[in-house]
């Protein structure tokens, strides 16, 4: 009968389909044991951060502060470019990176706001931070995509390789106040620097 | 190996990549009167000994006088250079809320946001000036007075361009 075109072997794939579905969204979330635990094909390692879960804290331990791991890949812009803008808002609070980031007349700016203001958007959403302003960058860095090569032709039959460059972007949001850090000035590091000289000693000596 | 000879023999070998890669192009150079041999298509270079002797001095002369670096810039010299404070970008300290909208604008500019707010309400008057003169250059010589919704022009002659929609705030009478 046409109703009965299910066979048992058919059943019996479905059934191992199913299995292997389970055990590849359990094997996704656990974090427990070895390090090769579920690399899947399209996760990097910045953004495997975000899945770190942590044992409950106890009662009398300090609050941890939530962490956002973001990054956005293969931007057409020069990582060297890149790196500026991210200089720039490195350690300022998020309002405040974005203020910049908007008055500022780079390419990357734009990309860069568009980025953290996802990262904002994603830590109220899933990361349970309570007020969107409460952030700041802990970290800001761009690397290097993957290049396209091209060839520049030039005088007298010369050619040179032209790289087309591409850049990722990498951010990390983090709730609270964001730490002071003392500005040390190039004057106080050379001291530091002289004193490290000074405080040498020779070894295994009498 | 001499200088001029070995870049001859790059010159060369430049030119026979450059017509492999014009003959898998589809460039076919040698298809009119071609060897009936079957071997490899990339005919080889007759040496044109003649034509580059000549132009030779005059490249070799030019490249001894270039400037050309001695040694290789250190990853820490590179980044002496590119990270010193005149390079930085400051940041900017002149920036404040706007009194009217309250998003952020530069203490010398004009608020972004209400100067957009303003331009969409003009490109609309605009619109409606071009649908009641029709064609180009057939603006009246009469001042022209907008109107919003339930106003009533007051009697001076002038030229009333309507708009269906009330009157914004930001547009005193």
């Amino acid at each position: 009968m046409a109703a009965s075109a299910v066979t048992w072997a058919g059943l019996s794939a479905f059934g191992r389909l199913c299995g292997q579905i389970n055990y590849r969204l359990r094997g996704a979330s656990s974090h427990v044991s070895c390090l090769h635990t579920n690399t899947q094909l399209n996760s990097k390692h910045w953004e495997r951060n975000n899945r770190v879960v942590y044992p409950p804290q106890q009662k009398d331990e300090p609050r941890r502060p939530a962490e956002i791991y973001h990054s956005r890949r293969q931007i057409k812009y020069s990582k060297d470019k890149m790196w500026y803008l991210a200089k720039l808002i490195k350690g300022m609070t998020v309002d405040q990176a974005l203020t910049q980031l908007e008055f500022n007349d780079k390419k990357g700016a734009k990309i860069i706001k568009e980025v953290l203001l996802e990262a904002q958007e994603m830590a109220v959403r899933n990361h349970n931070v309570e007020y969107k302003s409460n952030l700041y960058l802990a970290e800001s860095f761009s690397g290097k995509g993957k290049y396209l090569k091209r060839i520049r032709y030039h005088g007298r039959g010369m050619f040179g390789i032209m790289d087309k460059v591409n850049c990722h972007y990498f951010v990390k949001l983090v709730e609270g106040v964001p730490p002071k850090v003392d500005q040390k000035t190039g004057f106080d590091q050379a001291k530091e620097y002289v004193e490290e000289l000074k405080n040498r000693t020779i070894i295994y000596s009498l | 190996m001499s200088l001029s000879s070995l870049l001859q023999l790059f010159r060369h070998s430049l030119q026979r990549l450059e017509l492999s890669l014009a003959q898998v192009v589809g460039f076919d150079r040698s298809l009119g009167p071609a060897l009936a041999v079957n071997g490899p298509s990339v005919l080889p270079q007759a040496p044109h000994n003649s034509d580059e002797e000549s132009s030779e001095p005059s490249f070799m002369d030019s490249i001894f006088w270039m400037a050309a670096p001695k040694k290789r810039r250190s990853i820490e010299v590179n980044r002496c250079r590119r990270r010193d404070p005149d390079k930085m970008i400051e940041t900017k300290n002149n920036i404040e809320p706007c009194p009217e909208c309250g998003n952020m604008k530069l203490k010398h500019v004009l608020c972004g946001f209400c100067y957009e707010k303003v331009r969409k309400e003009t490109a609309m008057i605009r619109k409606q000036i071009s649908i009641m003169e029709g064609a180009p250059l057939n603006t009246p010589a009469v001042e022209s007075v907008v109107l919003y919704e339930n106003e009533t022009p007051s009697n001076a002659d002038k030229r009333i361009i309507e708009r269906s929609r009330k009157r914004p705030y930001w547009f005193k009478v």
